[in-house]
């Protein structure tokens, strides 16, 4: 690979980062922190990727042990919605059912957040999902129908329905 | 959730300009010493581990030493300024710990670590100069208690005063679990077992944690090695003393705080061969505060699918808790576990009157459905085959009599749940056709479950649910085109497609051929026009069930308008406008939706002649939904004809059903090349957004 530095891998994947840390625990500034932990490691210590993919898988693995971490540690305080501040920072706008489907991301558990992210957004197939997360494809089918029917019971509590 | 929220939501989510800039300028000087930032990134760069290689039979007893210190129960002393504990007692002489701390300067300090797993205890400094702060340290604590029982663990470290002139000798031991014992040491090194010279207190785990970590700063990296071994006899110690005290109950809970109704009951069927399992994986040692809570069984041990293994709280002796070394082991230790689980076999009869409270809501709130095939995340075809309908029921009271008349007795959660077989969704009532029952109970999230207690029943169930149960209009109508896909062998037809859509970018007529192998999912169209104000070529392919591509070239510079490859539910990607197969799948999906009810359409059908049959479907998928007229024409066999609404037309002509003649187009190269094409463009659209930062 051409450029294995953290610089270049976070202007190609900072955006993917932040995303996934964001989609597994539900809060902009948390996953700010685990992005910035992420590519400062990789700046830290640099690695030696094969490819642009296995420097994507690595990130994303970086970012979901984080992620991991702190779903566990007691920096868990609860979020507070995605207020006007972020909307004036990323310069969008945050809508009432976007604060609901944040509140389902932070409460869903952090495996089934994680495949879901790769799965449904990544678009990345089970096979490579089992690949950067180190389990068998039939666990990470497991865990999706899992995450599904949990984020089902979830809106489902509140009258909504997952329509597809 | 629409599917697309969830999407829509991530995709507002991006590095903002001030916290990228500040990354630039971070990642752009010199790298900082990274102390705090250890990565564990596994499963990409660390090539698999396997440890199968230390096979030991298992011990005949189970025999753990801790350092000097031996078990027993003992009363003790109490430091008589109580400096690191609750409770008074007033005694006649003074602590270990006071007279120790009063004389600390005529002592010398050594430090020791110790673990089962490498027997002895290992020296890491001699005459320590920490003396002062531990003191000081031990001063410091609060919620220090006296015990007058300490549970055993697997590790300690030790703290030894000497005093070379009077001969005077004490330890302070703490161990991995939190307790400390004071003791003094006679002329042959062994502890002086008899109050007062021995006392013990709860101090805490971290207190042994911080304790631990400074004996071991310095220490060479055999010493730390050694500390953080996991012997095979260890884990058959941990293991067998755990499983040993504790009945055969098993709880699974998917993570901390699940409800009743969200955990799994087993019980374990042979507590040997799991202790023989888990000792043939390697283990290290891990703080308390390391266990991940996801997919954890509890049966004396605690142990989690993510490969964590611990005491739980009622039976805390002996104390250990570990990771597995490679996660790659992760799915041996489930087979390993999965092994010696066997369903809580506990059952009674129930009564008729059970039954029927149970499957109330059969009557009070009328909703019924059943679903085949894969209900997945929408993506990447796994949606594709889900095929979901809905069905009335024409007596609900007679059919829960039937039902509860039928001998029943209560069954596990997991054994209901392994159940295969046909599932019916009704109401709250969950009916399997291979004779199980569940029911939701007065508790929230928490389920009933019931068996027939005789499997000649079985056949029974499918009679009750075929005299009551009947399918709905709608979804009818989508059985019909699921059934009328590929119920034939080919098809080679022309097509023609207007579309005024005001949403789409402009008025669109195509007309081309369309090829469809329907038994091997390949279909072929090609066809031109005027799409979204161009003219244009434009082909479609599917090669294989829900594998899709599409390219449309623009006619006046010959260029690519659009291309794509997809699959029927990519929300991300617009899909091709003359796709055949996903219009009439499209159609089902939205007779019969997942999740989303019955819609409430009303459907109103006449025959057209040719065998062909016109369907009038009008009204709102529910409530919320946009008012949809749709006319479609089918074949008896089901296959789409036409469909119509909204300013769009779709329509087959001079079409061809099983022709002799059919010779189908080669799709994978058309597919591989919009693939190719479609990758390509993907990394010149990222390289541009790289040139810009």
């Amino acid at each position: 690979m051409n450029d294995n530095s953290a610089l270049y891998a976070f202007n190609k994947y900072g955006d993917t980062v932040l995303r996934m840390a964001f989609a597994i625990i539900g809060s902009y500034h948390e996953a700010e922190d685990i992005t910035q932990e992420v590519f400062l490691t990789l700046h830290a210590k640099p690695q030696d990727f094969e490819n642009e993919e296995h420097m994507k898988a690595w990130l994303l693995r970086s970012a979901i042990n984080r992620c991991k971490n702190y779903k566990k540690s007691s920096r868990i305080t609860k979020n507070s919605p995605l207020d006007e501040t972020l909307e004036n920072t990323l310069s969008c706008e945050f809508t009432e059912r976007d604060n609901e489907i944040r509140e389902k991301i932070e409460k869903l558990p952090e495996k089934y957040a994680t495949v879901i992210f790769l799965y449904y957004f990544e678009e990345y197939s089970i096979k490579e999902i089992g690949n950067i997360l180190g389990k068998k494809e039939n666990t990470v089918s497991s865990l999706l129908q899992r995450g599904r029917k949990k984020l089902r019971t979830e809106l489902e509590k509140e009258g909504y329905v997952y329509e597809t | 959730m629409r599917p697309n929220e969830y999407d829509d939501l991530l995709k507002k989510i991006k590095c903002s300009d001030k916290f990228r800039s500040l990354m630039q300028e971070k990642l752009s000087s010199e790298p900082l010493e990274m102390k705090d930032y250890e990565d564990s990134v596994s499963g990409i760069e660390v090539a698999p581990k396997h440890s199968w290689g230390r096979v030991a039979a298992v011990a005949a007893a189970f025999v753990l030493v801790c350092g000097a210190v031996g078990g027993g129960i003992y009363h003790f002393n109490k430091m008589k300024d109580k400096p690191v504990v609750n409770e008074e007692i007033e005694n006649d002489y003074d602590s270990i710990y006071e007279t120790v701390k009063e004389n600390k300067d005529s002592y010398d300090m050594s430090e020791y670590v110790w673990n089962f797993s490498v027997s002895e205890s290992i020296l890491v400094r001699e005459k320590s100069d920490y003396k002062d702060e531990l003191f000081e340290y031990l001063d410091s604590l609060e919620g220090v208690r006296e015990v007058e029982k300490y549970s055993n663990s697997f590790r300690s470290v030790r703290f030894s005063f000497i005093d070379e002139k009077s001969g005077k000798k004490y330890d302070f031991s703490i161990r991995e679990n939190g307790y400390g014992i004071w003791q003094e040491i006679d002329g042959d090194e062994n502890a002086v077992m008899t109050p007062p010279n021995i006392e013990s207190y709860y101090y805490g785990k971290d207190v042994f944690e911080k304790l631990f970590k400074e004996a071991l700063n310095g220490a060479d990296s055999d010493t730390i090695e050694a500390m953080n071994k996991v012997s095979q006899d260890e884990i058959m110690g941990f293991v067998s003393n755990h499983l040993e005290k504790s009945d055969d109950k098993v709880v699974f809970a998917p993570w901390q705080g699940a409800f009743d109704g969200e955990m799994d009951h087993y019980i374990i069927t042979d507590k040997e061969a799991l202790t023989n399992s888990l000792m043939q994986f390697e283990w290290v040692k891990i703080k308390e505060s390391e266990f991940i809570y996801n997919n954890y069984y509890e049966m004396g041990i605690r142990i989690s699918e993510d490969g964590y293994l611990m005491a739980v709280d009622e039976d805390p002796d002996p104390y250990g808790c570990y990771k597995l070394k490679d996660e790659i082991d992760c799915e041996k230790l489930i087979d390993a576990i999965k092994s010696v689980l066997g369903y809580d076999t506990e059952s009674r009869d129930a009564t008729i009157e059970e039954i029927k409270e149970a499957c109330r809501s059969i009557v009070d709130k009328p909703n019924y459905s059943t679903w085949e095939g894969t209900i997945g995340v929408p993506q990447g075809g796994q949606y594709y085959g889900a095929i979901y309908r809905y069905y009335n029921m024409s007596d609900p009271e007679s059919f829960i009599n039937e039902i509860a008349s039928l001998e029943w007795v209560t069954c596990s959660d997991k054994e209901y749940e392994d159940a295969s077989e046909k599932c019916w969704y009704l109401s709250s009532v969950n009916l399997k056709e291979s004779g199980y029952l569940s029911a939701p109970t007065n508790k929230s999230n928490s389920y009933k479950y019931f068996k027939l207690k005789n499997e000649r029943d079985k056949d029974k169930i499918r009679t009750i649910i075929d005299k009551y149960i009947t399918m709905t209009d709608c979804s009818q109508l989508a059985e019909k085109l699921r059934i009328g896909l590929d119920n034939y062998n080919n098809l080679e037809s022309d097509y023609v497609i207007e579309d005024s859509d005001m949403y789409s970018g402009g008025y669109s007529s195509l007309r081309g051929h369309l090829y469809y192998d329907a038994k091997n999912h390949k279909m072929y169209m090609n066809g031109e026009g005027t799409f979204e104000g161009k003219e244009v070529t434009i082909e479609t392919v599917m090669n294989g069930e829900d594998v899709s591509a599409y390219r449309i070239i623009d006619k006046s510079t010959g260029e690519t308008y659009r291309e794509y490859t997809y699959c029927i539910v990519s929300p991300m990607t617009p899909g091709s406008p003359v796709h055949y197969v996903y219009k009439s799948k499209g159609i089902e999906q939205m007779l019969g939706p997942v999740w989303s009810g019955d819609p409430e359409f009303n459907i109103e059908s006449r025959d057209i002649g040719g065998g062909k049959t016109e369907y009038n479907i009008s009204g709102r998928q529910g409530e919320g939904y946009d008012e949809i007229n749709k006319t479609i024409v089918l074949t008896e066999g089901g296959q789409l004809i036409s469909s119509e609404s909204n300013g769009y037309s779709f329509r087959l002509e001079n079409y061809v059903f099983d022709s002799p003649d059919f010779t189908m187009e080669d799709v994978g190269p058309i597919y591989e090349s919009i693939k190719a094409d479609q990758e390509k463009q993907e990394e010149e659209y990222r390289k541009s957004m790289e040139n810009n930062y």
